[in-house]
């Protein structure tokens, strides 16, 4: 499955769940050896837990009633003695079981996060962050905690043949008895899960609508009360609020009518039925006493394997959803991939060229249309139109975000797609719209770019963006944790983002609208250290503020994904095209004429 | 998720938290003849059940009674102490569960009260105390801290639905929910009241009589049941110590793998671009590593308490209790009923016990969130109208900063001793460098924030003396970035003024340009926010000023409204807003002189005063700030 096929299908993609359960099998297999060590430890536990209360047994026929105080006292450390060992092989067999549960959730994680970075930007963007985020937490929790049972489940049905060999060895009629009471156990237990996964989604889905209601007016307190909207958030968070408590209180109710039948009535009415019908043998005579300890001992045991059994299905079945949404995922293949013998440049010149490179998305169509550019080294060169014209895409490609439908992006004259990735990119800087700060200290930030860098090298690139007095005065100077950016300006950020790009001494820097969050007086401090840091380099730079490229060598105008003129500043301003006339709508002058005075 | 308490946040004494368990209690008073009404039930459920149990000693004699009575006679004796057994039984757990029904009610109730009066205060407190955390925070206690954070065994099993919670391990996925914290049937912060009050009586309760009935059959077996409890209840605590700290590792690592995931997600782009997404995965590897070896560390800390402290206790103990009974009735003292009754009677008292354990340590762990919930509620909301406060009529729109002081922080001024007065219909342009409080004075002016000294006046009034939403209703204002709320268009539009007709919604979006952009999205303004992909900021600052102009303010704030615009969409904006001049005061914040030159009179705000004031041309013509701003940006332009 492609990246767009996937996206397009987005939730509504839907596998065979058979198909779905065996892809996630793989995830069982390094696991395996450990979770049958554990079935194992499983069937020795019913073994021993059949044997003991044959000693029981003995203790009341033989011992009390002989009043014989050194076989009972033989007996009684008998059953200590089994009971020491059932406790430890349980104490053994929940740590390995546990064990390979959390292993599991490490594997599906690592897969996932890898597969993750290897598709692109747009794809992870195109799902959401929160979706990809959740696929690497609670599904993987969710497959591993339903590929962990699967085995001991199994063993459950020899565990019930076990015992109930040994029931119908006893009491064929009482077993047969308890097994009858399982079915309306079943019944209702399918019927509720049923219902609760009803509800349950239901629930869901209103609390996000809830939640999602909260983190906006979090996040736009000062427009709800500039706009005098308190109380009406208020009720809806209320009206919210109390969807979600609704939903809650049905599902509660009925797991309650569930319970006091399941766990209460039915198992009372089940026990009590063989008490009578043992009170009833014992009384004529038929059984002895000490019988009747092993043969409740097996009764009560009897149900137990299948019922857990059942409740595996009904898990199964809802962790369907998330084996789905995991193939869905791992099987979408990466846009953008290394070929196979990918050539390694020790060295760039620093040229970018585009020839012929057209580029679409699904739903909008195409976004760059036949775009020839040469941008040869250490020129400046920029990208400029209105909204929407592909400047940011062109950027993106030259940056191998992804690969174009048709034509050729080519770095030092050789086809990007033959390229190794890393180590090209590694030699590019690139400054976006917004720095995104990672959690973690200055040095930390920076290092993205380097992890080699040394501090030497750190205090250079913030001398270069005129941070080098800012950050000497910070508590931890480069150790300082930027909290990631809370507090900080735009502009500091923009600033540390063109530091990072430095750190490893790029020979060509790409800007993506470097200053179009900043205000006009950061912007031109901004640019300033730009235009001090591109000597030397090749920069194409995309951005609507003209006045910080009028310098460019060239200036591309670009309109609908076409480039529609190109120039320098003097001469697209003479040519009274698309350029003069956006300079135009930003020009000071024209405006102050304009004004009467 | 800073707010994620840590096991040793602030240590206070016990005294400080009991007053916040008090501070509860006015939420639970409306429900507390229900409250009550459970506890006088559990008193009643618990010795119901405990002497049907004690019957069976009667029933297992019986039947040994051979020497005395016939096989019927002794069928009729056993059956009638059947029928008894099974009456108490079934009132027994009738009553419990309706008692559970109600405990369920109260603390449902009132945790639903607490967290909407918690969101309706929130929502009130003024933004000095607001900004200072970030959103998701808010988030985070309006929801997650309103579910407490530990819960009990007995009621994680009967509190989910049944199938999703998986059978083994219950104790470790209790912990598991308490890392990811959702669970629809919680208690909540009230049960640390609601629940942890009936669990202590029914505790204490069920182990009395369960000692009791023990002495009846031997006061030997009730010596022995103490001489368990205490050093059980000694060891379980201290070990449940350590299991608290294994599983506050374990969140904690979860929470910084969540990070680390969430950063190589969002920042995907950074790392992409940078060549760098090796480094970053090998720190996930690492962090998912962590955070999975520290819940194994928590399983083994668990099996260490329950599989080895606590069950080799219950082990000794059953053991002893056994061999004496074992010996009194092989010499006589005793009978196999008394036996049978006292297995019965031992397996009964085994949940009391774990409930015991764990009533304190959910305790401890309600505290937490309890002191952050009741902290935000003794914030005061201090700007809220006062009693007496009048509505203000039809607004003049005249506005008036009288001698007005302010800093967000004490001792760092923003705006000082300022004076300034607009008149109605004046349009006035406020320039100045960063941090000279130009948008401070907005906010001032939308009394998100009261002066420190002085007042702002609309009209001549006080705006602290007026209600203040009457005021809000003629006033709009637009900022750098429009906060687009998920929904269409229109709803975005009539966040300005939810009863707005299909007219006035329409004369707002021709004014302000928005039916422009309409054009290309085929469902007009009923396109979804979220569906369109990304709106431009263009578009979204029109949608901005669509949403003021709905409401026909009389005054109108733009702060930076186009600040983020490219030229040609803020020369579109600048027309609109010189189109819709007649009869509104407007204030417009600019760092680009172009947004104001065309204002009636502008002022150059520095270091929070006035510093020149007057028109652009002569502004232009004074040597200052203004001229060298002016050529500055004009040099760049040219």
């Amino acid at each position: 499955m492609t990246e767009a096929q996937s996206l397009a299908l987005g939730q509504h993609y839907r596998a065979n769940s058979w198909v779905a359960f065996k892809f996630v099998l793989r995830f069982l297999k390094p696991q395996l050896r450990r979770l049958l060590l554990v079935c194992l430890l499983d069937i020795s536990i019913v073994l021993v837990n059949l044997a003991t209360p044959w000693l029981g047994k003995q203790i009341i026929d033989v011992g009390f009633a002989n009043k014989d105080w050194s076989l009972v006292l033989t007996l009684a450390l008998g059953i200590a003695g089994l009971t020491g060992l059932v406790y430890g092989l349980t104490a053994t067999r929940t740590t390995l079981y546990n064990v390979a549960e959390m292993l599991i959730g490490l594997d599906i994680r690592r897969t996932v996060y890898g597969h993750l970075q290897k598709l692109s930007v747009d794809y992870v963007e195109g799902i959401t962050v929160g979706q990809a985020q959740f696929r690497a937490t609670t599904d993987a929790d969710r497959i591993a905690h339903m590929l962990v049972r699967i085995l001991p489940t199994l063993t459950m049905l020899v565990e019930f043949a076990l015992i109930l060999a040994a029931a119908v060895y006893v009491d064929p009629v009482l077993a047969g008895i308890v097994l009858c009471f399982l079915i309306p156990w079943t019944l209702l237990f399918i019927w509720v899960t049923h219902f609760g996964r009803v509800l349950d989604r239901r629930r869901l889905g209103l609390c996000e609508r809830r939640d999602a209601s909260v983190l906006q007016d979090a996040n736009s307190f000062a427009t709800i009360k500039a706009y005098g909207r308190v109380r009406a958030m208020r009720l809806r968070n209320a009206s919210l609020t109390l969807g979600v408590q609704r939903v809650a209180a049905q599902g509660y109710l009925i797991l309650v009518g569930f319970e006091f039948f399941t766990q209460k009535l039915l198992p009372y009415v089940k026990s009590t039925t063989i008490y009578v019908l043992l009170v009833r043998k014992v009384i004529q005579g038929d059984m002895t006493l000490g019988m009747t300890v092993p043969l409740i001992a097996y009764l009560s045991r009897l149900s137990f394997p299948l019922e857990r059994i059942v409740n595996f299905g009904c898990w199964i079945w809802q962790t369907m959803v998330s084996a789905e949404r995991m193939m869905q995922l791992l099987t979408t293949e990466p846009s953008v991939v290394d070929a196979p013998n990918a050539l390694r440049l020790d060295h760039l010149e620093g040229r970018i060229s585009f020839s012929r490179v057209s580029f679409s998305r699904p739903e909008v169509g195409l976004v760059v249309d036949d775009v020839t550019l040469d941008v040869e080294p250490g020129r400046f060169v920029a990208l400029v139109g209105p909204s929407g014209a592909g400047k940011s895409t062109l950027l993106g490609l030259a940056l191998r975000f992804q690969d174009p439908d048709s034509g050729l992006v080519a770095v030092d004259g050789h086809d990007w797609k033959g390229l190794d990735r890393t180590s090209t990119l590694r030699k590019i800087g690139y400054v976006g719209q917004e720095t995104f700060l990672f959690e973690g200290s200055l040095a930390h930030n920076l290092r993205i770019s380097d992890p080699e860098a040394s501090d030497d090298a750190l205090w250079e690139v913030l001398r270069a963006v005129g941070l080098d007095t800012w950050a000497r005065a910070l508590t931890l100077e480069l150790n300082q944790d930027l909290e990631s950016g809370h507090g900080l300006s735009a502009g500091q950020r923009q600033r540390i983002g063109i530091a990072r790009a430095l750190l490893v001494n790029p020979k060509v820097l790409l800007l993506d609208e470097p200053t179009s969050a900043l205000d006009a007086e950061t912007e031109a401090q901004v640019m300033g250290f730009l235009r001090d840091a591109a000597r030397g380099r090749t920069v194409l730079i995309a951005t609507h503020r003209l006045h910080t490229i009028t310098h460019a060598d060239e200036i591309v105008v670009m309109r609908r994904g076409k480039i529609v003129e190109r120039g320098t500043d003097a001469t697209l301003r003479s040519a009274n095209g698309l350029y003069a006339e956006l300079v135009a709508s930003s020009d000071l002058h024209q405006l102050a004429d304009v004004k009467p005075s | 998720m800073s707010a994620i308490p840590q096991p040793n946040e602030t240590p206070r004494g016990w005294r400080t938290d009991l007053r916040d368990v008090a501070k509860l209690w006015t939420y639970l008073r409306p429900y507390r003849s229900r409250f009550f009404l459970g506890i006088a039930m559990l008193l009643l459920a618990v010795p119901l059940g405990q002497v049907a149990v004690f019957l069976t000693r009667d029933v297992t004699n019986q039947i040994l009674n051979s020497a005395n009575a016939t096989v019927e006679q002794r069928w009729d004796t056993v059956v009638r102490i059947l029928l008894i057994q099974a009456g108490l039984w079934l009132a027994g757990q009738l009553l419990s569960t309706w008692r559970e029904v109600l405990e369920w009610y109260v603390s449902m109730r009132s945790t639903l009260d607490l967290r909407l009066r918690y969101y309706r205060h929130l929502l009130r407190l003024p933004m000095k105390d607001l900004d200072q955390r970030p959103p998701g925070e808010h988030l985070y206690r309006a929801t997650a801290d309103m579910v407490s954070m530990f819960r009990l065994g007995n009621r994680v099993e009967t509190s989910t639905p049944a199938g999703q919670m998986p059978p083994d391990s219950k104790e470790v996925q209790m912990t598991y929910y308490y890392a990811n914290d959702v669970d629809p049937f919680d208690p909540g912060v009230m049960g640390v009241l609601t629940r942890s009050a009936p669990l202590l009586v029914e505790t204490t309760y069920a182990l009395t009589w369960g000692g009791i009935l023990l002495s009846l059959i031997d006061p030997m077996l009730a010596l022995l049941l103490v001489a368990y409890i205490v050093p059980f209840a000694w060891v379980s605590q201290r070990a449940f110590n350590q299991v608290r700290f294994a599983a506050f590792d374990f969140k904690t690592e979860v929470e910084s793998e969540s990070a680390v995931l969430r950063d190589s997600l969002a920042g995907m782009r950074t790392l992409k671009a940078l060549g760098r997404t090796a480094g970053q995965r090998k720190r996930f590897y690492e962090a998912a590593g962590y955070a999975r070896r520290a819940g194994i560390r928590l399983f083994l800390e668990l099996v260490k308490t329950q599989n080895l402290k606590q069950q080799g206790l219950r082990w000794v103990f059953t053991a002893s209790v056994y061999l004496y009974l074992a010996k009194r009735i092989v010499d006589g003292y005793a009978t196999v009923g008394d036996w049978v009754a006292t297995a019965l009677l031992l397996e009964a008292a085994q949940m009391p016990l774990q409930n015991l354990v764990q009533l304190s340590q959910l305790l401890k762990m309600q505290l937490v969130p309890i002191r952050r919930i009741l902290g935000t509620l003794n914030l005061e909301p201090t700007i809220v109208d006062q009693p007496g406060s009048v509505a203000v009529g039809t607004l003049e729109g005249r506005l008036t900063f009288d001698g007005v002081s302010f800093e967000y922080r004490p001792g760092e001024p923003v705006i000082r001793d300022l004076n300034l007065e607009l008149k109605p219909g004046e349009h006035l342009g406020v320039v100045g460098p960063s941090g000279a409080g130009k948008s401070s004075l907005v906010s001032l002016a939308l009394r998100l924030y009261d002066p420190a000294a002085g007042a702002v006046r609309v009209d001549g009034k006080d705006l602290r003396e007026v209600q203040l939403d009457s005021y809000l209703n003629q006033v709009a204002s637009v900022s750098q970035l429009t906060y687009l709320y998920p929904g269409t268009i229109e709803d975005n539009i009539r966040f300005g003024k939810p009863d707005a007709t299909a007219e006035e919604v329409d004369a707002a979006i021709q004014a302000a340009g928005v039916a422009d952009f309409l054009k290309d999205h085929p469902l007009g303004l009923q396109t979804d926010i979220g569906e369109v992909g990304s709106l431009s900021g263009g578009e979204r600052q029109r949608i901005g000023i669509a949403r003021a102009l709905v409401r026909n303010p009389r005054i109108l704030f733009m702060d930076e409204a186009t600040a983020s615009l490219d030229p040609t969409t803020e020369a579109k904006i600048l027309g609109v807003v010189e189109e819709i001049r007649p009869g509104r005061t407007i204030l417009t914040i600019a760092h680009r002189l172009k947004a104001v030159v065309a204002c009636d009179r502008i002022i150059v705000l520095e270091n929070g005063e006035i510093r020149q004031s007057g028109t652009h041309q002569e502004l232009v013509n004074q040597a200052g700030l203004y001229r060298e701003l002016w050529l500055g940006q004009a040099r760049e332009t040219a």
